[in-house]
């Protein structure tokens, strides 16, 4: 049986852009379609935050989509509170407990922020290239109020900062495979007995 | 695939007066229209001038409402009158495409730029003086890099961007940038433009 390793699935934190697009531009949720080195059961994802304000506070909420048009149906979503950041400053957050939510490997990820406190500005920071995973740099994803549509800087620098870890998802037994061998076990133990 | 365009910039394809015959042309109904109305607007004071100045209008040139009027300033008056309106007809679509990236932070200079990308879809006419106004720019937003504010093009005050010469088939990548006050969001009607005239 496969042993399965927590590790990167996807690490776009290297190459800062020094870029960064923001909510209070026109989006209501920012995000990015990205390609897991794998399938994952995912344990934890990091993304930057960037303040153009001053001293704040905010909420963030993670969500996970399947692919569609250019958005599909979610697949999980995860909120951390009360969030501080200083005035034009990066911030990286970290999902901490993502519950071994299974995603496949091509996969949208986007963020929205709620009671932002007075004077606060908070956007997300541009990296780019992944060095684990690969994501186009053409476009993000992002909803200006009118529903998920592909958007772009026109830089090609459009990846959001990025670390999602995980279990590979193809490391983990099929349920149906795993009563297939308890059966089979079963079995032998019976007819040995028999005998 | 859908691509936003809300919230960055809205185009309106509303390609203004090219001042050379060459070059990619207004419609020859709006330039009628735009003598005709200068011409309802003559009587019997300056007759002379102000025919001879709307007809030289028709020419959409400054250069020959200067050629044409000889120094007289109420003929040059009447043939800018007609390159004013002239300025304001629409082109049929189809001369170009224009796409506006998301507003951006630039965290190492502190500057909020768009890059915009305006491409020339004919593959005969060249576009000359091409420019474009930002209307309607969002409240808590000005234009730092611009090459001032419309005055001959309706409506006036509104910030433009000179872009220069686009050959056929080429594309054309400017830079905005731009002041913000407060956390309003962003958005302009982008108004491309040729000619003399802004």
């Amino acid at each position: 049986m496969a042993v399965a390793c927590r590790a990167d699935l996807f690490n776009n934190t290297t190459a800062d852009q020094q870029f960064s697009v923001f909510y209070s531009t026109g989006f209501s949720q920012i995000g990015d379609q990205v390609q897991l080195s794998s399938p994952g059961l995912l344990t934890s994802l990091d993304t930057q935050f960037y303040n153009a304000g001053s001293d704040a506070s905010f909420d963030a909420t993670l969500t996970f989509y399947d692919i569609g048009g250019p958005v599909g149906s979610q697949i999980g979503a995860f909120t951390l509170t009360g969030i501080s950041i200083a005035s034009f400053t990066s911030q990286t957050v970290t999902f901490a407990n993502l519950g071994n939510l299974l995603v496949p490997a091509d996969v949208i990820v986007a963020f929205s922020v709620q009671n932002v406190s007075a004077g606060g500005d908070i956007g997300l920071n541009f990296f780019d290239p992944p060095t684990t995973g690969t994501s186009d740099a053409s476009y993000f994803i992002a909803d200006d109020g009118t529903g998920f549509a592909q958007a772009s800087t026109l830089l090609d620098i459009d990846n959001v900062y990025l670390r999602i870890s995980g279990t590979d998802g193809n490391a983990v037994p099929e349920p149906s495979s795993a009563v297939l061998v308890f059966v089979v076990l079963g079995g032998m133990a019976f007819v040995r007995k028999r005998r | 695939m859908r691509m936003l365009k809300h919230g960055s910039c809205l185009l309106v394809f509303a390609l203004l007066a090219a001042s050379v015959t060459s070059r990619a042309q207004v419609s020859v109904a709006c330039k009628n229209a735009a003598v005709d109305t200068c011409f309802r607007s003559c009587d019997v004071i300056l007759f002379d001038q102000c025919v001879t100045g709307c007809i030289s209008g028709y020419e959409d040139s400054p250069l020959k409402c200067k050629e044409e009027c000889a120094g007289l300033p109420f003929c040059e008056g009447k043939c800018f009158e007609v390159l004013r309106t002239i300025a304001n007809c629409s082109y049929v679509t189809g001369d170009l495409t224009a796409t506006c990236g998301a507003i951006v932070l630039n965290r190492s200079t502190g500057q909020w730029q768009q890059t915009v990308q305006i491409r020339n879809t004919t593959s005969t006419s060249r576009l000359e003086n091409v420019g474009f106004v930002l209307d309607s720019l969002a409240p808590g937003w000005t234009l730092s890099n611009g090459n001032g504010v419309t005055s001959d093009l309706t409506p006036t005050g509104n910030p433009y961007k000179n872009v220069g010469t686009i050959e056929p088939g080429a594309t054309a990548r400017v830079t905005l940038q731009f002041a913000r006050t407060g956390t309003l969001p962003f958005g302009y009607i982008i108004r491309v433009v040729t000619g003399n005239l802004r």
